[in-house]
């Protein structure tokens, strides 16, 4: 919750009509398109393309924030001087069956959802609002776009034309304004609540049966980002609570077969009967079957290696060299995604920063990324703000393990050979893996650490109350998020328990900072707070990969996992 | 003769009442349970206070009836109150857990066994109606609970295991026993202690390396027939995919169960399971070899494999029935490995899934059904005993 | 170059003779004690012949697909161990020599089955015991890159798929694993600094060999934790063995000899608990009952069995001359109990006792104090989460040894000298535990050798199913369920481990095997 609104304050000052008249010439007359409902270009966008044409922030950084005002990707694209990427449709032919491996969990209700592989299956049936590509700009799916007011707390939804339910019913603003008020109902678990924080269910208001009106209590400019996140998926009011039992869905695909932990089947609808074959094209494959081999990757592989596989869900890092050598094609994506060491500041020893900060000594962030991540990724500098984003200040300086200072340190606080717990997710995958090799690093500073490997099912249960222990981030667009989400003094996901004012004050300003360089200067006083306190242990940034059997054309992984097929087709 | 299977029966039920009652203590009565499920059902990083509050209204209370206690709130001011469904706990009554195992029991005999967490669906095919955490009712739609399915597709493995299994295991132990103390018998006893120390999740990792997808044994094979003359001959150049033909992981809800994928799950079984029954059944073999009738039979000049066949065989058979019998407890530890391992997804692979998340209903009922099958082969040991031995009589 | 080739030639050399040596072994098992007579006799056995040719058939298969660096690290295997072998050796050979005053032990020398059932078992035995004096890494110490010891994955190319190779002649596969061995000898040479003689090596600091068989996804030598590894099965198999046939013998002589009542509830539990399949009784105990107090209250009610057994001896013995049972008591009672305490509930509390030794002892080094106090706080305490595995892996098996000393029981007890016993007014704990126990030991040591053996493969199931033992736990199931990732990649990580669990039941099935055998004759 902290985040958005954090985000929001920031975009109230993005809003500077200067800069924006500055650089409006660099805007020629021969845009394609500028915006999706053909009206003015939201104005902070100008300034954010010149600093991404002259690589003050990063290209991405832009596309995602440009889109998500409404601005066309092509138009975006052309703005900072790339092409929209070309697809080779030479191989392609339709029909046939995409088999893909997949944990699957239960699909009752979209905005229940909490992992991204109910989204998967859910997404070909019924479809979000708005798609996140991966060229990392935002395109309207089931809108036909949407137009944000000056200061991003007013947008406007258009709805596309001509689209039809399964069951035949055409789409209107009722259904969708229905969907909106139920993503913003406080009911358990449903985590769109969250994406859309500052939505309120007055806030919806209907136009006519093409338009909705989105007025927010505060200015917000990550609320089309948020509907286009796996669970922000639109179905039909008589869907009665339970998607698979009763699978209404404007999607290509209608689900044939589905079963928890077994997997599902998804069907092409019969020829004609899907309004994007206008809009989109005709999909080309005729089936998708998810499967669903468990978390471990030998049955995966051997799926594989018996040709029942094409695709997975994602490779493991320990397995994707083998991957390759078994001759299947790799699909990477560098994300913000990583994985943090942090004690509960709230517990003796790890109230003593200099003990943390021992801890951060005694680790080789290098060594961790090769044994845990099997060097796949980038060395991360115990900050949890990286060059992905914009705002990333270089300190320079980069953690470098030092064991004598860091038995130095400890022997000065009294707390050589310290007994700490520490606990891990144990499935087998890079959070073991690293935290094993953390262990032991810990363990040659003298430390004595007992290791408490636990199941999935029984990690998460207190996941923000265990005394040492290494969790997963998701990356997210901005630096200033992630530092809202998790280490603002009292909120719900600071599992280091990290209470410093100081920072607080710092990360306010950072958050009300939209000039990136200038936010940069107070980011780098952040990072630096964020090492000296050593809050957390961050060893690496790592890639995210998938494979694919050579009967597969056309797939490109997504940087949230996500599953799109209008453009793969089967040989 | 009716008597005695009687009582068997009637212990058999009591076996079954008691090792229910205590199942059902160590799994009902679990806090972390609790925790797990909430966890699962609201997903990995909801905040704890979210999950005390489910915690506290879902599971094991009582609410007594027209008290109010399913209140629907619809727009309440205190924010900390969720919209819809909730139950005030004040007006709920916790059962204890002897009430819940009443209730438990009352319904496993009538055949509603609860749903699983884990599947989302009934643990046992039941047609009624189901409410879930938000409080929705809703028809069962799937009326093929998780255990009738799961133990179909074991049911099939077992099947081919125990066909294999056993055949192979008394011709061997018979081949065995007739000559104690031959070339035969001693080569024939060594390979049954063999077997009996190779456990299944080590056959499985071994065939899987040997002989599944890419393996090592067809890729030396493809190393011996390209340096063999024969090679371009009679292969031709691509003729030898150096790919096994065997799987390493089944697929059965897309392929079913075909020679692919079956083979080797039942391979690991079998090699772990036959030694014992050979061992068992030379034992018994060869005593009856010693024994006076058949000293008697081959005095008198009866044909050795008339000797072997008539009179021997039968009563050696006896011994090994039991034994086999015997053996489907370890049977169903070794199936639950081997599901594990190649992926099967039945019984054994469904008890893994529900354990790992305390899906409790789920545990109580593979517990319970995995019992009865026990129990059952325990049962047709004993009245196949009485009825194959002609030397014990029971009134 | 030369000394590369020389290490090649001997590689090659030592790998066909370990095999040659393995096959040879196969021969002698396959045929029984006599290979040539078995060939010689007239109808010749269709059986046997096929069992040999499958048999060599399979181990040519296996070497012609295994890299030269298998065979290196063989020899570097059978170099690293040999003190264990020396022991052993030198325990056979006397055991050989005095095997006619040596009893029933003595006995399994005269069948050469027994005696390779028996190598097996001691091996183990003495590589667990001896582990810490080889040139091992420890069972957690990581090998990290900057202190110059190895780089991760010596093996990494050591692949063995058939992609891997695809497009390669049989002459380019060898001639790439010959480079491989090569690659293997270079590093060994950097490890051994200084090229010091390969003798020396024993209690040498920091001369330690190369991850043999590579090192895990942790960066820990595989091989020493194969070895180490044993430290953990052993205890764990032949203790939770031990504990359940005292549960056994105490029940069952009681339930045997008693009979009534008692006999019939014990008996029904007994098969109330028989009719769980094993695994389902595993996820009873270990994953969901972790928790709660369950193996606490388990542990309590079987770790009281050894202690009643003591007791009951002691009073079977002693019952007339009460001063000497007082006086063995005094001395007996408090040390059981505390050890019986510590181990169900963890009582008494050593953690202010490990400060106040920490404080006397630790000499104000910081690290040594917090070292001490760790040691006297976890003094004679099984670890919590071994102690649930332990009380799992018991309670499952006490039942079975029940079944047997009951039946055993029911057979003798009316037998001459138990008959004799009761009419000198022997008190009955005497009769059960010095008349009736000794008289049934041939079978019980037999099961008891099938059971560690049994114990050790339940384990691994623990281990490999992830179920309750420790997540950086040695044990053999543990590393075949890590290694199983990389099961194409790396085989070895998987499959050795795989092959200790064999080879140990194996010796301790065939070491019963001929205790049955040999008790058989008496």
């Amino acid at each position: 919750m902290a985040v958005i609104r954090g985000e929001a304050h920031k975009s109230c000052t993005l809003l500077d009509s200067k800069i924006m008249q500055k650089t409006s010439v660099i805007l020629g007359g021969n845009m394609p398109e500028k915006t999706w409902l053909g009206g003015e270009m939201h104005k902070s966008v100008l300034k954010m393309a010149e600093d991404a044409r002259e690589g003050r922030t990063s290209r991405r950084e832009f596309l995602a924030t440009a889109t998500a005002l409404g601005v066309t990707s092509a138009a975006a694209l052309a703005m900072i001087g790339a092409a929209p990427a070309a697809l080779a449709d030479g191989h392609k032919k339709m029909g046939g069956t995409l088999n893909v491996s997949m944990i699957i969990k239960d699909i009752r209700d979209p905005r229940l959802f909490d992992w991204s592989e109910m989204g998967n299956v859910a997404r070909h049936v019924v479809e979000p609002l708005v798609r996140w590509n991966t060229d990392f700009t935002f395109s309207p799916r089931l809108l036909a776009g949407w137009e944000a007011n000056e200061d991003a707390s007013v947008y406007t939804l258009k709805l596309r034309d001509g689209v039809k339910w399964s069951n035949g019913d055409t789409l209107t603003a009722e259904h969708i304004a229905w969907n909106l008020r139920r993503w913003t109902e406080e009911t358990e678990g449903n985590s769109m609540r969250a994406r859309v924080g500052t939505l309120n269910a007055d806030g919806v208001e209907i136009v006519d049966a093409m338009t909705i009106r989105l007025n927010l209590s505060q200015p917000d400019i990550t609320i089309i980002p948020g509907m286009s996140d796996y669970p922000a998926l639109i179905v039909h009011p008589d869907f009665g609570g339970d998607l698979k039992a009763n699978p209404i869905g404007t999607g290509p695909y209608s689900l044939e077969e589905f079963e928890v932990e077994v997997g599902a089947r998804l069907v092409k609808r019969p020829a004609g009967s899907w309004y994007g074959d206008a809009v989109w094209g005709e999909v080309y494959l005729d089936e998708i079957v998810y499967t669903d081999y468990g978390n471990d990757p030998a049955p995966e592989i051997a799926a594989y290696e018996a040709g029942e596989v094409d695709l997975n869900f994602q490779t493991a890092a320990s397995q994707v060299e083998l991957m390759d050598d078994l001759g299947f094609g790799r699909n990477e994506v560098a994300t913000g995604a990583t994985i943090i060491a942090r004690g509960n500041q709230d517990i003796a020893p790890f109230d003593n920063a200099n003990f943390r900060r021992a801890l951060a000594l005694a680790v080789s962030n290098e060594d961790m990324l090769e044994l845990g991540q099997a060097g796949l990724g980038a060395v991360a500098e115990n900050h949890h703000v990286g060059p992905m984003h914009e705002e990333y200040a270089d300190l320079g300086e980069k953690p470098m393990r030092n064991v004598e200072a860091a038995k130095a340190l400890l022997e000065s606080e009294g707390l050589s050979g310290a007994e700490i717990t520490y606990s891990y997710l144990a499935g087998g995958d890079y959070r073991e893996d690293t935290s094993v090799a953390m262990i032991n690093q810990f363990r040659e500073a003298g430390l004595n650490v007992i290791a408490d490997g636990r199941p999935s099912s029984d990690f998460w249960g207190n996941w923000i109350n265990y005394p040492f222990s290494t969790t997963n981030w998701n990356g997210r667009p901005l630096g200033v998020q992630i530092l809202n989400l998790a280490y603002r003094s009292g909120v719900d996901w600071n599992e280091s328990h990290y209470n410093n004012p100081m920072f607080d004050q710092t990360l306010d300003m950072a958050n009300g900072l939209a000039d990136p360089d200038a936010r940069r200067e107070v980011m780098a006083k952040l990072e630096k707070m964020m090492q000296d306190d050593g809050v957390i242990i961050q060893p690496y940034w790592r890639g995210i990969f998938s494979h694919a059997s050579d009967r597969v054309v056309g797939y490109q992984m997504h940087q949230s996992f996500e599953h799109h097929y209008e453009t793969v087709s089967v040989a | 003769m009716l008597t005695f299977a009687i009582r068997k029966l009637i212990i058999l039920l009591l076996t079954l009442l008691v090792v229910s009652a205590v199942v059902f203590v160590i799994v009902g009565g679990n806090a972390r349970a609790l925790r797990t499920i909430a966890v699962l059902e609201l997903g990995p990083r909801t905040p704890q206070t979210e999950q005390d509050r489910f915690i506290q209204r879902t599971i094991f209370h009582q609410c007594e009836p027209g008290t109010g206690a399913e209140v629907v709130i619809e727009a309440p001011d205190d924010p900390n109150h969720p919209k819809g469904f909730f139950i005030d706990p004040e007006k709920c009554r916790q059962l204890s857990l002897a009430e819940r195992y009443g209730t438990w029991l009352f319904g496993f005999l009538r055949g509603d066994w609860g749903e699983s967490i884990v599947f989302k669906k009934h643990v046992a095919g039941y047609r009624g109606v189901l409410v879930d955490s938000q409080g929705n009712e809703r028809p069962n739609a799937d009326p093929w609970g998780v255990i009738n399915e799961r133990l179909a597709n074991t049911g099939m493995l077992a099947l081919w295991v125990f066909g294999i299994m056993v055949s192979l295991g008394l011709c061997v132990g018979i081949l065995a026993g007739m000559n104690e103390g031959s070339v035969r018998d001693r080569t024939l006893s060594v390979v049954a202690i063999g077997s009996t120390s190779m456990p299944e999740y080590v056959m499985g990792i071994l065939l899987v390396v040997l002989l599944a997808g890419n393996s090592m044994v067809f890729a030396a094979l493809g190393n011996v027939i390209d340096v063999l003359p024969i090679a371009d001959t009679f292969l031709g150049a691509d003729k030898w995919a150096r790919k096994s033909p065997l799987q390493g992981s089944a697929n059965l809800d897309k392929d079913g169960i075909t020679f692919a994928n079956t083979v080797l799950p039942v391979s690991a079984v079998i090699i772990y399971g036959f030694g014992y029954i050979a061992r068992m059944t030379r034992a018994s073999m060869a005593e009856a070899m010693g024994s006076q009738y058949v000293r008697t039979a081959v005095l008198k000049g009866v044909p050795r494999h008339q000797v072997v066949l008539k009179h021997a065989l039968r009563n050696a058979l006896i011994a090994p029935f039991t034994v086999i019998m015997l053996q489907f407890p370890y049977l169903l530890s070794g199936l639950v490995v081997v599901e594990v391992i190649f992926s099967w997804k039945g019984f054994g692979w469904a008890l893994n899934a529900g354990a790992s998340n305390m899906d409790y209903n789920l545990i109580l009922a593979c517990s319970v059904v995995s019992v009865i099958v026990v129990l059952l082969t325990q049962f047709i040991s004993d009245v196949g005993y009485v009825l194959l031995n002609p030397r014990i009589r029971v009134a | 170059m030369l000394a590369n080739l020389a290490i090649l030639g001997g590689t090659i050399a030592s790998f066909w003779t370990v095999w040659a040596t393995l096959l040879g072994f196969a021969l002698l098992l396959s045929a029984g004690s006599n290979v040539i007579n078995a060939l010689k006799r007239p109808p010749f056995n269709t059986l046997t012949s096929l069992a040999l040719i499958l048999g060599t058939a399979g181990m040519v298969f296996v070497a012609l697909f295994s890299s030269p660096k298998m065979g290196l690290a063989t020899v570097w295997a059978l170099y690293v161990l040999w003190p264990v072998f020396a022991v052993l050796a030198g325990v056979m050979i006397v055991s050989r020599l005095f095997k006619a005053r040596l009893g029933l032990y003595g006995r399994i020398f005269d069948s050469p089955i027994g005696m390779v059932g028996l190598a097996i078992c001691f091996f183990w035995i003495i590589a667990a015991l001896m582990a810490d004096l080889l040139p091992l890494y420890g069972p957690l110490e990581a090998l990290s890159k900057n202190n110059g010891t190895i780089v991760q994955g010596v093996t990494r190319k050591f692949k063995l798929g058939a992609e891997a190779l695809n497009g390669l002649s049989y002459a380019d596969y060898v001639r790439l694993s010959l480079a491989d061995a090569a690659e293997y000898g270079k590093l060994y040479k950097s490890n051994i600094r200084g090229g010091a003689p390969l003798v020396s090596w024993v209690g040498d600091e920091g001369e330690k060999l190369p991850a043999i068989l590579g090192t895990d996804k942790a960066n820990r030598d595989i091989f020493s934790r194969l070895i180490y590894g044993a430290r953990t099965v052993l205890p764990l198999s032949i203790g939770a063995t031990l504990v359940s046939f005292t549960v056994g013998i105490t029940l069952g002589l009681l339930a045997g000899y008693r009979g009534g009542w008692f006999d019939q509830v014990i008996t029904f539990a007994a098969n109330a608990i028989l009719a769980f399949p094993v695994i389902v009784l595993f996820y009873l105990i270990v994953l969901v009952g972790k928790d709660g107090n369950l193996s606490r209250i388990l542990a309590t009610a079987i770790f009281a069995f050894p202690l009643l057994l003591v007791l009951a001896g002691l009073w079977g013995l002693y019952s007339v001359k009460m001063g000497r049972l007082i006086a063995i008591l005094v001395v007996f009672l408090p040390i059981a109990l505390f050890l019986y305490l510590r181990n169900t509930w963890g009582l008494p509390d050593l953690s202010g006792v490990g400060a106040w030794v920490a404080a006397i002892f630790g000499g104000g080094n910081a690290q040594r104090e917090a070292d001490i106090a760790i040691a006297v706080t976890n003094f004679a305490q099984m670890e919590p989460r071994m102690l649930n595995v332990f009380v799992a892996v018991a309670f499952s098996s006490a039942p079975g040894a029940f079944r047997l000393v009951r039946g055993l029981t029911l057979d003798v007890k009316d037998r001459d000298y138990v008959a004799a016993a009761q009419t000198r007014g022997e008190n009955q704990f005497y009769i059960m535990i010095f008349e009736i126990l000794p008289n049934v030991r041939g079978p019980l040591m037999v099961d008891a050798a099938l059971r560690i053996g049994y114990t050790a493969i339940l384990l691994g199931t623990l281990g490999f199913l992830a179920l309750g033992l420790p997540q950086e736990s040695a044990d053999w199931g543990s590393m075949i369920a890590h290694g199983r990732g990389q099961l194409r990649f790396e085989p070895q990580m998987a499959v050795i481990p795989a092959l200790c669990i064999v080879s140990l039941v194996l010796g301790l099935n065939l070491l019963a095997d001929t205790l049955r055998e040999q008790s058989l004759k008496d």
